[in-house]
């Protein structure tokens, strides 16, 4: 038995044979026709041909309404399935003698060639789609697919194409496992979408997998055992059966209302990255989106999105969500993460560098292109503008009149939006937290960033593992940062919410609570816990347990007093609905 | 009737995946033969593989030659599609 652990991007586990998808390798054997067979082998190309576009173009009928970059480029391979001179090229070759597997081939080859030479390396990469449609062409022609089509099996491979993944039905499919991929790659989103367990960025997996092997995966962990012993078999199923009756669970759990035993509420809501993940999150109950990052369709791309994918994009999300609803964080790019179309200057130190709201500022096009698409998508439902590392009260208020200048603008081309959208401050630089009372006049709600709070308020680099356990949560300065923030926000009639990881984590919550954040969002998977341990919560008693924590000098010390009062408690829900 | 014209490549992608599958199917049934390229180095408009084997980044000059009956709809047929990508 060896074990592997990757990311595991769609909940779920499955036990079954491997098998393995080598895209790039096709076998084909060059044979001789003859002249009188000519026409013949032409039409068998052709009706193969055909039969390829129509399969792309029915899995593009198939696919879920909410995918569609995918749908633009499968639309791409059909055309390329379909390409005039890549058809009459091979025809030639047939014409020639050549079987239509060998002319395809031979096609490809002179295309390979062509496009290795290109001097741009997007252009080079439109190779693999080439290689990909021929691949189907090919195993059309040969009249089987390199798919299993027997025996469900758990499908590994390098990467998987849109149009693999969505070929791929569950009939036939136990699990996704690629060696590449990340959470937001293709075969995270269709597999979330179909509701197929995946793993991706198993590194490793194709070296130490061979088709016919065991595996057993949990696409909600990561893990991934290869052959596995028959204890961990017996585990999986028992896994599986806790998976369904947490499925049932959690439509149960997603009614109920989030508040204490002595009746405070605390709006939990959802942090997301796509509108596709937005069924995921009604699921578990959010009751909205508390952080929608909006990151993803410039990181992906290889161009800036202009305006209407953007709105096309943000309207979605409002609609779907509806009537909760959403706050959007303007771009927060730069520092760690980075825009290859933005071309920005290498920094000595990026974290506090141009990124964010400061680059937003300074690229002036961007930020008015990306509010415009968001006021606009104001008008389909409820939204909130959040501005990312506002470090003080003038930042915040150039950023903020950016939006009434816009609209106006939109007034004037007689746009629709919502006149009285609120826009909010995100509170994750220690100055924010310090003028958090001036703030709090200008900003129509505070977000806690506690990931950057932390990181700049204890000058910690958590990604640097030399001072990585010096990363402290609980760190007093940080709690007394956090009453600071939600204190100047109520005294000033605003609500004050948490969209750090730190919402998320049991052990912090009754803290959370104690110290009257009216609003948690998080990864949607752990909204259900949340909810159900707020529910075992006095509101009293968290508040008791603030006032004391405050004057401790330590983590540890916080820790100890959390456990002491709450311990059990904890202990209890903690993944209570995984491992109950 | 044949008419030729120059266009000049805006986006930052250049002429790329979607708008060359866009050109393929908005010239698509129309009655021209429609070449595309630098100088003398023409390709088929229609084909989606050619076209992006021109490599034509933001700012390339390409030559459009347009011949048929109906060469005039296909060249503001190219020039809606580009536009759009700009």
């Amino acid at each position: 038995m060896k074990v592997l652990r990757g990311l595991g991007v769609s909940a779920g586990v499955a036990v079954g044979p491997a098998h393995l998808m080598f895209p790039g390798h096709i076998k084909v054997s060059r044979t001789r026709i003859a002249p009188e067979e000519t026409e013949s082998e032409i039409a068998r190309l052709k009706k193969a041909i055909e039969a390829t576009a129509e399969e792309i173009e029915k899995l593009k009928k198939e696919l879920p309404p909410n995918l569609g970059e995918v749908h633009a480029i499968l639309e791409a391979q059909r055309l390329i399935v379909k390409d005039p001179s890549l058809i009459s090229e091979a025809e030639e070759l047939i014409r020639e003698g050549f079987n239509a597997e060998w002319a395809l081939f031979k096609v490809l080859k002179r295309y390979e060639k062509a496009f290795s030479e290109l001097p741009d390396e997007y252009f080079r990469e439109r190779y693999r789609d080439l290689v990909q449609m021929v691949e189907r062409i090919i195993s059309t022609l040969q009249g089987h697919r390199d798919l299993p089509n027997e025996e469900r099996a758990i499908i590994v491979a390098q990467d998987l194409s849109p149009a693999d993944t969505v070929s791929l039905k569950p009939d036939f499919t136990l699990a996704f496992v690629t060696e590449a991929g990340s959470r937001t790659s293709h075969t995270a989103i269709v597999a979330r979408s179909l509701g197929i367990p995946a793993v991706v960025a198993a590194k490793g997996i194709l070296k130490e997998v061979s088709p016919g092997d065991l595996l057993a995966i949990d696409g909600t962990t990561g893990e991934i055992f290869i052959n596995p012993v028959e204890e961990i078999i017996s585990e999986f199923s028992e896994r599986a059966r806790r998976f369904e009756r947490l499925k049932v669970r959690l439509h149960q759990v997603a009614h109920l209302s989030s508040e204490t035993k002595d009746g405070r509420r605390i709006i939990l809501r959802a942090n997301l990255d796509l509108p596709e993940e937005i069924p995921f999150a009604r699921d578990y109950g959010a009751e909205g989106i508390g952080l929608f990052r909006t990151e993803y369709l410039y990181v992906s791309r290889r161009e800036l999105p202009y305006e209407e994918l953007l709105f096309e994009t943000y309207r979605r999300v409002v609609e779907d969500i509806a009537p909760h609803p959403v706050t959007i964080r303007t771009l927060d790019l730069g520092g760690d993460k980075f825009a290859s179309v933005l071309d920005l200057p290498e920094e000595i130190n990026p974290a506090l560098g141009l990124r964010a709201i400061r680059l937003c500022l300074k690229e002036d096009h961007l930020f008015r292109t990306q509010l415009r698409a968001i006021l606009r998508a104001s008008a389909y439902g409820k939204v909130k503008i959040m501005f990312p590392l506002i470090s003080g009260v003038a930042e915040f208020l150039r950023a903020r009149n950016l939006v009434e200048e816009i609209k106006e603008e939109l007034a004037r081309e007689g746009l629709p939006f919502d006149p009285e959208v609120p826009v909010g401050a995100m509170i994750e630089v220690p100055s924010a937290v310090a003028v958090a009372d001036l703030l709090a006049r200008e900003a129509d709600f505070f977000s806690i960033g506690t990931n950057d709070l932390i990181q700049y308020t204890l000058a910690i680099d958590r990604g640097n593992e030399e001072v990585a356990e010096l990363y402290e949560p609980l760190h007093p300065a940080i709690l007394r940062f956090i009453k600071t923030t939600v204190t100047a926000g109520h005294r000033a009639g605003i609500p004050v919410a948490m969209c750090g990881e730190m919402a998320g984590d049991l052990l912090y919550v009754p803290i959370l609570v104690g110290l009257e954040l009216d609003e948690l969002s998080m990864n949607p998977q752990s909204l259900p816990e949340v909810k159900l341990f707020i529910r075992e919560l006095e509101f009293k008693k968290c508040r008791e347990l603030v006032e004391k924590v405050l004057n401790l000098t330590c983590q540890d010390e916080v820790k100890e007093a959390v456990s002491e009062v709450f311990g059990p408690h904890i202990r209890k829900f903690s993944r209570s609905l995984w491992f109950e | 009737m044949k008419i030729e014209e120059e266009i000049e490549i805006k986006g930052r992608l250049g002429l790329h995946a979607r708008p060359a599958a866009k050109l393929a199917k908005a010239l698509n049934g129309l009655k021209a033969q429609v070449l595309i390229g630098r100088g003398e180095k023409l390709v088929d408009a229609r084909s989606i593989l050619d076209v992006l084997t021109l490599a034509a980044s933001a700012g390339t000059r390409l030559r459009i030659v347009a011949e048929g009956e109906e060469a005039e709809k296909a060249l503001n047929e190219i020039k809606r599609v580009l536009e759009a990508y700009a």
